[in-house]
């Protein structure tokens, strides 16, 4: 009986003890090096927070930094070398506690691409770099998306927009432009300007007959239907797309309502909204019941880090976008 | 009929707490579909999880206790067996978790 005390207590200190050393402890992968000589890109894999890669082609050099260091705030940099001349540099920063930070970058990356533009770069190299960024993109998602905070990955799109956005300019001969794709706001995609995102002229019409054939068509779907029948270019942009189901300036109206704070539906609940911290439960409209265990819960799982956070989970950054867009 | 004695109340939320903790890890991994199933599972869980984990550490500790106390040491020893089992299941899924999702 004394030797099972002892194994006992011997035991629960170990489990105890195990539990506390993990606690503490650091990732195991920081200063890792992954190299792919293979792919002309080169990738530093720093702990989660942080990411850095280098692609090479030719004389062409790009070298991109992006972490963080709360999960909160984000900033990346991207430094394009020509001949082992640097051309430029693209800083990004952002912030996800902000109410409505995802609807605020599609102006910060006009403010960046216009500065951009003003450098006079020539539109070849800007035209050679978002092909390389575009060409390499994939496969650093595909190497770090498992193993990297999401956000951190996901800073690579804002620079590809706003050098996008610059060639857009330059097409047109007109000021920068880029509005926000709804699939990012949905959280379904990283961040993408609506015009530099592009369907399959010939996919698109046969997903749509498909559909139609099994399904009520409403009259919007008929009208691009309609459209896509006399449309004779391989690619429809999304905002060509998109503008038969609402129309860009209404769009632009909707964010900018958004970001002018338009009140909550839930304003007049004695217990506040349903998505609120301290809620139990994330619905919408009122709190059916709020106390300080489901207070806890909620500030724990501002991240929703793990399983304890229940399925349907959603951060809070992306809460607030998802009411948002209700 | 059985009166419910301390070690028969531990036993049962033991044994609740294990099955609670292992259909949550579960449906963590394979979310219903249905909003409103989803909807009543967070209502309820956000509500229990975090007293059930205090509960599930409680009853380790007095076991333990009652354990080395030689105290119905057999008896004590299935509710220590339990809540080991419960904190090293959720310790393994949480290591799980923070390494393979953040």
């Amino acid at each position: 009986m004394k030797n099972l005390k002892k194994i006992l207590v011997a035991s629960s200190l170990l489990l105890v003890g195990v539990l506390i050393a993990y606690a503490c402890s650091k990732d195991e992968t920081e200063n890792q090096k992954i190299e792919n000589s293979d792919s002309g890109y080169h990738m530093r894999s720093l702990d989660s927070n942080s990411l850095s890669f280098e692609i090479s082609d030719g004389l062409y050099k790009l070298i991109f930094t992006s972490n963080t260091k709360d999960k909160i705030s984000f900033s990346s940099e991207l430094t394009v070398f020509y001949d082992n001349d640097s051309l430029f540099t693209t800083h990004y920063a952002f912030k996800t506690d902000e109410e409505h930070w995802k609807l605020m970058q599609a102006p910060v990356i006009i403010e960046k691409s216009t500065i951009l533009k003003s450098k006079k770069i020539p539109e070849s190299i800007l035209s050679d770099v978002s092909t390389l960024l575009t060409d390499n993109i994939g496969h650093v998602f595909y190497e770090t998306m498992e193993s990297k905070n999401r956000l951190v990955v996901s800073s690579i799109n804002y620079h590809k927009s706003i050098i996008n956005s610059v060639l857009r300019a330059y097409a047109t001969d007109t000021d920068c432009g880029c509005t926000v794709h709804p699939e990012f706001l949905l959280d379904k995609t990283f961040f993408n300007c609506q015009e530099e995102h592009f369907y399959e002229t010939k996919l698109l019409m046969a997903i749509l007959d498909d559909y139609s054939k099994e399904n009520s068509v409403d009259a919007s779907t008929n009208k691009l239907m309609d459209f896509l029948k006399t449309y004779n270019k391989e690619t429809i942009r999304f905002d060509d797309y998109y503008s038969f189901y609402i129309s860009k300036n209404d769009f632009n109206l909707f964010v900018t309502n958004m970001l002018m704070g338009r009140p909550k539906d839930c304003r007049t609940c004695s217990l506040g909204c349903g998505s609120s911290h301290g809620c139990c439960g994330n619905y919408f409209g009122c709190c059916l019941n709020r106390n300080v265990i489901c207070y806890l819960h909620d500030k724990i799982c501002t991240h929703c880090a793990s399983w304890f956070c229940l399925p349907g989970c959603k951060p809070d950054n992306q809460r607030t976008s998802l009411i948002s867009i209700k | 009929m059985k009166t419910l004695t301390l070690y028969r109340l531990l036993l049962y939320v033991s044994l609740f707490s294990l099955a609670y903790f292992i259909y949550l890890v579960y449906i963590s991994y394979y979310p219903p579909t249905d909003g409103y199933v989803i909807h009543a599972i967070q209502f309820i869980g956000e509500l229990i999880t975090i007293p059930l984990l205090l509960v599930t550490v409680f009853n380790f500790i007095f076991s333990l206790y009652k354990i080395i106390k030689e105290i119905e040491v057999k008896k004590y020893l299935i509710v220590f067996i339990l809540n080991t089992a419960t904190i090293v299941f959720l310790g393994v899924v949480t290591y799980a978790d923070l390494n393979h999702r953040l």
